[in-house]
């Protein structure tokens, strides 16, 4: 399968890049909201950058899949990671910060629009936030996060965990970071 | 922001279960080997969710983390017999691990799934037992990183041909298998080797290398080709392991030849210069200057040895476009202090001039006669010095800091902008 390998936007060089900064895009959630945002911003989206390229994008982009509040959010990424002068420590920091905060419920939210969007660092960065709140946490506990329902018996349950013995070493206690 | 954001009206749906599943893949490939194992009882939708996970990370290092009634070989081949799709990276840190052929047979399984990266850390001190020869059947390795064991690469061994970093760390090598091995990795990027027992021959030939970072002990060092290696890193832990130089000033000139028009950053310490200038007379300048270098750690100088210093000055002077100078002294103050004194005195009459350094910064400074001759000097010729920043040795006496600060003060800036920071530590104890 051929790994599509397009340049991180941001690096292209002159005036194209100077165009992209002053052009502003029109982003529309699926309930109806719309956002400006510079298009060198957008473009961070390789979802959104092939729409540009392709040009059916008429002005306003419409994105069905990700509602308001979370394109607000993924906004506020955007902005700041094609932001001029932000040093990558700034990002960093920012980046821990942006996820840091967020609910369960909300870093689903962010994931699944990351993911349709294609913003690599963003996936990456929602992706770990939601593995480290599952780090070391009981089974129980994932589920009831998660709301995941067994469909196993106890005797299963039991025979399951038996199999894999050493992963129920030093579970520590749910207690929720 | 939020103005109008819906309620998230699934809050209760499981939705952990529908995301796609490249990102379930990644979040589990985020967690711990055991977290994602555990996975597996969450429901049945889960259970096989997690053996597509490309790195495996065995990653036990103390008992705590997994008791003895669980046999660490059985639990590994568990995993890789159920595990499904490419293994990209695999690493094995547990506690009393040593080479066996177990570990060959791992090797074996994971260079028919393309491993990349493999970290393998043995914990034996003493027997530095060779690793199984089936680990230069993994021809797909980018990264190897290798801790307490014997590189002996059998004669077929063809290479890794798509090497880009090595980490070697207390890594026997038999005399001539680093530079052998070494050479077998054309697209060799870094390399980084840190050692406590001696490395016979560092001898590199890595068209591609970019990074050379080493620590601890050889009997001989050179680089053979070396187009590209900007950054060179050298901590000599010990100098009597090397035969006494007669060739005095010729090592550092054929050391520095193959590198002087790649490196950029440099560091190295006393003891490796002392290698270097052998006991007999240092030349001023190299032959060929390092044109490209801006950026000079010198570490654990001792003032009081004039060949430390005259290495230290060489490598100043050969590097015309040095911007950063950052020298840590380790000099204890005794009566010997004149000959080396002497010598940078008599510097003063080269007119010198460091016409792009800008910043100087010197540690754990003694006050030794030396060490403030070498500050003298450094301030009459950086024409172009922004900032000196200056702190003496832990434990300075108050009057000694003082006393350093007056001589400094008096000492001729040849650039009227630079300012001199003096950090006193004899306060903060």
């Amino acid at each position: 399968m051929a790994r599509k390998n397009r340049n991180p936007v941001g690096k292209n060089v002159d005036p194209e890049a100077q165009k992209k900064k002053t052009r502003t895009l029109t982003l529309k959630s699926s309930d109806g909201q719309e956002f400006s945002i510079s298009e060198s911003a957008a473009v961070l989206s390789i979802a959104i950058e092939n729409m540009v390229e392709d040009d059916c994008a008429g002005g306003v982009i419409p994105l069905p899949l990700v509602d308001g509040g979370t394109l607000a959010r993924v906004i506020t990424y955007l902005n700041k990671h094609a932001e001029d002068g932000a040093s990558d420590e700034e990002k960093r920091k920012f980046d821990e910060e942006f996820v840091s905060g967020m609910e369960m419920g909300v870093l689903f939210d962010v994931v699944l629009a990351a993911n349709y969007l294609d913003i690599r660092g963003l996936l990456r960065e929602v992706r770990r936030r939601i593995a480290d709140r599952m780090k070391n946490k009981s089974v129980e506990w994932v589920r009831k996060t998660f709301h995941i329902e067994s469909d196993f018996t106890p005797e299963e349950e039991e025979q399951m965990k038996k199999e894999f013995a050493w992963a129920w070493e030093g579970v520590d206690s749910d207690v929720d970071d | 922001m939020d103005r109008g954001r819906k309620r998230s009206c699934a809050a209760t749906a499981d939705r952990i279960s529908n995301l796609p599943c490249n990102v379930v893949d990644h979040i589990l490939t985020n967690l711990p080997l055991r977290d994602a194992v555990r996975t597996s009882v969450l429901s049945s939708e889960w259970r096989y969710k997690w053996v597509t996970v490309p790195y495996l990370s065995f990653d036990w290092t103390s008992k705590a983390n997994l008791s003895g009634k669980h046999n660490i070989e059985s639990v590994i081949y568990q995993v890789l017999i159920l595990h499904r799709g490419p293994i990209i990276k695999f690493k094995l840190n547990v506690v009393d691990l040593e080479p066996s052929p177990a570990i060959g047979h791992w090797l074996r399984f994971l260079s028919n799934h393309r491993l990349e990266e493999l970290i393998l850390q043995f914990s034996s001190y003493l027997s530095h037992k060779p690793v199984p020869n089936d680990l230069y059947t993994l021809d797909h390795l980018r990264h190897l990183y290798l801790v307490r064991a014997q590189l002996k690469s059998p004669l077929a061994f063809k290479g890794f041909s798509r090497l880009v970093r090595l980490d070697l760390e207390n890594v026997y090598t038999p005399y001539g298998e680093f530079k052998q091995f070494i050479s077998k990795c054309p697209l060799l990027e870094y390399l980084n080797v840190y050692s406590n027992s001696l490395v016979p021959d560092l001898e590199i030939d890595a068209p591609k290398l970019k990074l050379f970072h080493f620590s601890g002990l050889f009997i001989s060092i050179c680089f053979k080709n070396t187009p590209v290696l900007d950054e060179i890193s050298i901590t000599l832990n010990d100098t009597t392991k090397q035969a006494a130089a007669q060739d005095s000033g010729y090592k550092l000139i054929k050391f520095f030849g193959p590198v002087s028009s790649s490196v950029k950053r440099l560091k190295v310490n006393g003891n490796f210069l002392q290698f270097l200038g052998g006991a007999g007379r240092v030349p001023q300048k190299l032959p060929q200057s390092l044109r490209h270098l801006t950026v000079l750690q010198l570490s654990d100088i001792n003032f009081i040895l004039t060949v430390e210093v005259a290495c230290s000055l060489c490598l100043i002077r050969s590097s015309q476009n040095l911007q950063i100078l950052e020298v840590t002294s380790r000099t204890t103050r005794n009566n010997d202090e004149e000959a080396a004194a002497q010598f940078l005195k008599a510097q003063q009459n080269c007119e010198l001039t460091f016409s792009r350094l800008e910043n100087v910064k010197i540690n754990d400074l003694s006050g030794s006669e030396p060490e403030m001759e070498f500050l003298k000097l450094l301030l009459s010729a950086a024409t172009a010095l922004m900032k000196l920043e200056v702190m003496s040795k832990y434990a300075c006496a108050i009057e000694e800091e003082s006393k350093i600060l007056k001589e400094l003060v008096r000492f001729r800036r040849a650039s009227i902008k630079a300012e001199i920071i003096f950090q006193d530590r004899a306060h903060n104890i």
